[in-house]
C-alpha cells in the first residue's frame, strides 16, 4: 500500500503519509511504553496486582469490558452474530462501542471478562500485547495510556478475524485539563467536542463460520455488513455518540477508526476537514479534503470546522458500504447535525 | 486541451436519462446518466458513459437546472462543493426531484479545483450505472491554463473519470442482495477499456517536451485505483479541490473512491507509452484489473 515511488526515505514529504504513519506508529509504541500490567487472572478474586508507584502516581479509572458473543439484527433481516467488547458498569459508549478515556502516562485499570468460548489475548494496535484470558475468566488490567491521541483495543489471538468480529473498543488519550478548546497541553489544535466512529465490515459467511468454531476460508472475504460504532443507518442517526452535534463556529474533532479489513474513503458532506493525526502521528501532507483516507486497522483524527448549518451525511465512497447486504440506505453512513 | 475549457459558464441544463446504452466489456449495456439538456450525450458530448462534465466558476453564483426525464426520482449530490443542505442532493436530508420533475441547484463555488457530481437516490446502483460526472471549478478569471489563483499554470489538461463495472450489476434497477458485492469485471478510464481509451482523444496526455499537462484524476469506481504515468514523476499539487499542503513528487499515486487529485506533468523526453490505472482490492490490495491510454510526448 504505497501511494507512491520514488521518494527519499529521509523526506518525509515524499512518504506515504498513511503508511509511513503506520511504521511511526508501531516504532513510537514500543518507544512510548504502551504496556498492559497484568492484575489477577481468576475470576473475581481478589485486588488487582497493581505497580505500587504507578498507583501512588495517579488516580486509577476502573472501566469494565466484557468480551462477548451479540447477535445483531440488519435492515435485510438477517441476524449476525458478532464477538464484540462490551462495556459494563458505567463504562462510556459510542453506539455500543467502548470508549476508554485517560491522560497520556495515567493508569487505566480494565477489568474484563471474557464470556466467548474460546480464549483471548487483549492488544492496542501498534502497542503491546495483553495478557491471555480464559473462557469465563475475568482479568484486571493496568493499562498506561498512550501517547495523546486514539488508539484501537482489539485481539491478538482471534487475529485477522477480529476486525470483522468487531471485537474492539477505543482508547482516547488526551490531557486531562484543557483537553478541548484550546488545550494548551493538546498537540492537536483545541477543539469544543470529540466524536468516535469505528468502522467494521464483516461478511456473514465468516462471521457465522468462526461463531460456530470453524475457521474461515481467508481468500473469499468479501465484506457485505458495515457498521459504524457498532450501527447502521438510520440508528447511527439517532444514537449520540455517533449523531455528530455541533454549532457554527465550533471545531469538532473526529477520532476516526477503522477496525475493518476494507480500505476506505470517507466522504464528508457539506465540509472539508482537515487531517491532524495518522495513527497518532501528524500529517503535512494534504489540505482540507472532503474524502479521507482510513486503511484498515488505522486511526485518523480530522477537525471539523463547523461554517454552516444544516444535517449531512459523512460516508465511505466505496458504496456497497452504504448498504446493508446490498440494500440502500443503511450501512456506515452517519450524519453531521450543525445549527 | 482535450476536450476541456470550450464551455465555461455558471447556469447548466442538466438532464437524467435511463435510456442509454454503450458498449461496456464488450456487450451493449444500458447505462444511465446526466446530458447538459438536448444532447443526449454525457462525457464530451461523445459518449453517455459516464456523464457530462461541468466547468462553472469561482466566486459566481452557479445553476444546475436539473430535469429529470426519466421514470425514477434522482438528485444531484455536489460533491466537495460543500453546498447547503437545501442543494445537497440527498433524498434522506432535503429531497428527490420525482420523474418528469425540476429542480435548479444554486451555489456558490469558493474554490478552483476538481470536484463531482451525482445522483444519490438508491446510491449504490445509480451511481453504478452511469450518474456521475466530474465539475471543474475554474478561476474568478475563468482561465483554463491556470489551475487556482497563484496556482500552477499548464500547456494541456485532460480529465481522467475513473470507474469499475461489475456486469452482472448491468440489469439491476434497484438495489439489494445482487448489489451487496462490487466485482468488477471491466476497468475504465472516461468509461472506455484499454483498447478504446489508448486512441480516446479525451483519455490520452498528448505534449511535447517541455510543455505542462494537468490531469485531473476522480475516482468515481468502487475500487482504490493507483496511477502511473510510465514511471514518468509527476507532481501532486491538488487534493478534493485545495492545493497539497506539500507537493508530492511521485512515480505512482493511489486514489480512493470519492476522492480527487490533481497530477502536474512535465515530461522533459520523448516517449510513447501506457498510462495506466490499476484498480485494487479493498482489502487485499491485490490489482483486480487495469485500464491504461497512451502517453505520448514528441
Amino acid at each position: 500500500m504505497s501511494r507512491q515511488e520514488n521518494q527519499s526515505a529521509s523526506d518525509p514529504v515524499g512518504v506515504d503519509p498513511v503508511e509511513a504513519g503506520r511504521r511511526r506508529f508501531l516504532q513510537m509504541a514500543v518507544a512510548t511504553g504502551i504496556a498492559f500490567q497484568l492484575g489477577v487472572g481468576t475470576a473475581d478474586a481478589g485486588q488487582p496486582n497493581l505497580i505500587k508507584q504507578l498507583w501512588q502516581k495517579q488516580p486509577l479509572q476502573v472501566w469494565m469490558l466484557e468480551a462477548a458473543r451479540i447477535e445483531q439484527t440488519f435492515s435485510d433481516g438477517s441476524i449476525l452474530p458478532y464477538h464484540r467488547y462490551r462495556a459494563l458498569g458505567s463504562t462510556p459508549v459510542a453506539g455500543s462501542v467502548p470508549v476508554l478515556t485517560g491522560a497520556p502516562g495515567e493508569i487505566l485499570r480494565v477489568r474484563m471478562r471474557n464470556s466467548l468460548s474460546y480464549t483471548i489475548r487483549p492488544m492496542i494496535v501498534g502497542g503491546m500485547l495483553g495478557p491471555t484470558i480464559a473462557p469465563g475468566e475475568v482479568v484486571t488490567l493496568d493499562l498506561v495510556v498512550p501517547t495523546e491521541g486514539t488508539w484501537l483495543l482489539t485481539d491478538e489471538l482471534l487475529g485477522d478475524a477480529a476486525g470483522p468480529m468487531g471485537l474492539g473498543a477505543v482508547i482516547i488519550s488526551r490531557p486531562h485539563k484543557n483537553g478541548l478548546r484550546g488545550g494548551r497541553r493538546s498537540s492537536v489544535l483545541g477543539y469544543d467536542r470529540e466524536y468516535v466512529l469505528l468502522y467494521v465490515d464483516s461478511d456473514d459467511r465468516w462471521n457465522t463460520a468462526i461463531d460456530t468454531g470453524l475457521l474461515p476460508d481467508y481468500t473469499t472475504y468479501e465484506p457485505n455488513y458495515h457498521t459504524v460504532n457498532n450501527l447502521t443507518f438510520p440508528d447511527t442517526a439517532s444514537d449520540p455518540g455517533t449523531l455528530i452535534t455541533c454549532q457554527v463556529g465550533e471545531r469538532v474533532l473526529l477520532r476516526m477508526c477503522n477496525l475493518g479489513w476494507v480500505r476506505q474513503s470517507v466522504h464528508f458532506h457539506g465540509y472539508h476537514v482537515d487531517i491532524q493525526r495518522i495513527n497518532n502521528q501528524p500529517q503535512s501532507i494534504f489540505g482540507p479534503k472532503d474524502t479521507i483516507p482510513l486503511p484498515g486497522h488505522t486511526t485518523l483524527e480530522a477537525l471539523l470546522t463547523v461554517n454552516q448549518p444544516g444535517v449531512f451525511p459523512v460516508h465511505p465512497h466505496s458504496l456497497t458500504t452504504t448498504t446493508d447486504n446490498g440494500l440502500y440506505i443503511g450501512g456506515q453512513i452517519t450524519l453531521i447535525s450543525a445549527t | 486541451m482535450a476536450g476541456l475549457g470550450t464551455i465555461v459558464q455558471s447556469n447548466y441544463s442538466v438532464v437524467s436519462r435511463m435510456s442509454g446504452s454503450q458498449n461496456i466489456g464488450g456487450q451493449p449495456v444500458g447505462v444511465w446518466y446526466f446530458d447538459r439538456g438536448t444532447s443526449f450525450q454525457g462525457f464530451m458530448n461523445d459518449r453517455q458513459f459516464p456523464s457530462a462534465h461541468l466547468e462553472i466558476i469561482q466566486g459566481q453564483t452557479s445553476n444546475i437546472m436539473f430535469q429529470n426525464m426519466s421514470p425514477m426520482d434522482h438528485t444531484i449530490h455536489l460533491h466537495g462543493l460543500d453546498v447547503d443542505q437545501q442543494n445537497d442532493g440527498v433524498p434522506a436530508t432535503s429531497f428527490s426531484v420525482p420523474r418528469m420533475g425540476s429542480y435548479t441547484y444554486q451555489f456558490l463555488a469558493p474554490h478552483a479545483g476538481t470536484y463531482h457530481y451525482h445522483c444519490h437516490v438508491d446510491t449504490v446502483i445509480h451511481y453504478h450505472r452511469g450518474m456521475s460526472g466530474a465539475i471543474i471549478v475554474r478561476p474568478p478569471d475563468s482561465s483554463i491554463t491556470r489551475a487556482w489563483d497563484g496556482g500552477p499554470t499548464f500547456d494541456e489538461e485532460v480529465l481522467w473519470h475513473l470507474m469499475t463495472y461489475d456486469l452482472t450489476w448491468a440489469d439491476i434497477l434497484n438495489s439489494g442482495t445482487g448489489t451487496a458485492r462490487h466485482r468488477p469485471d471491466v476497468f475504465m478510464i472516461n468509461g472506455f477499456s484499454s483498447a478504446q481509451a489508448r486512441t480516446d482523444l479525451y483519455s490520452r496526455l498528448v505534449a511535447t517536451v517541455g510543455q505542462r499537462i494537468y490531469l485531473r484524476i476522480l475516482n468515481a469506481s468502487y475500487q482504490w485505483g493507483r496511477v502511473r504515468l510510465a514511471g514518468l514523476p509527476f507532481d501532486v499539487v491538488a487534493s478534493d479541490g485545495r492545493p497539497m499542503q506539500q507537493v508530492v513528487s511521485a512515480t505512482s499515486w493511489e486514489i480512493g473512491p470519492g476522492e480527487r487529485y490533481d497530477l502536474l506533468l512535465t515530461p522533459t523526453a520523448p516517449i510513447s507509452a501506457d498510462a495506466t490505472v490499476e484498480y485494487l482490492d479493498d482489502w487485499t490490495g491485490a490489482v483486480l484489473g487495469t485500464a491504461a491510454t497512451r502517453l505520448e510526448i514528441t
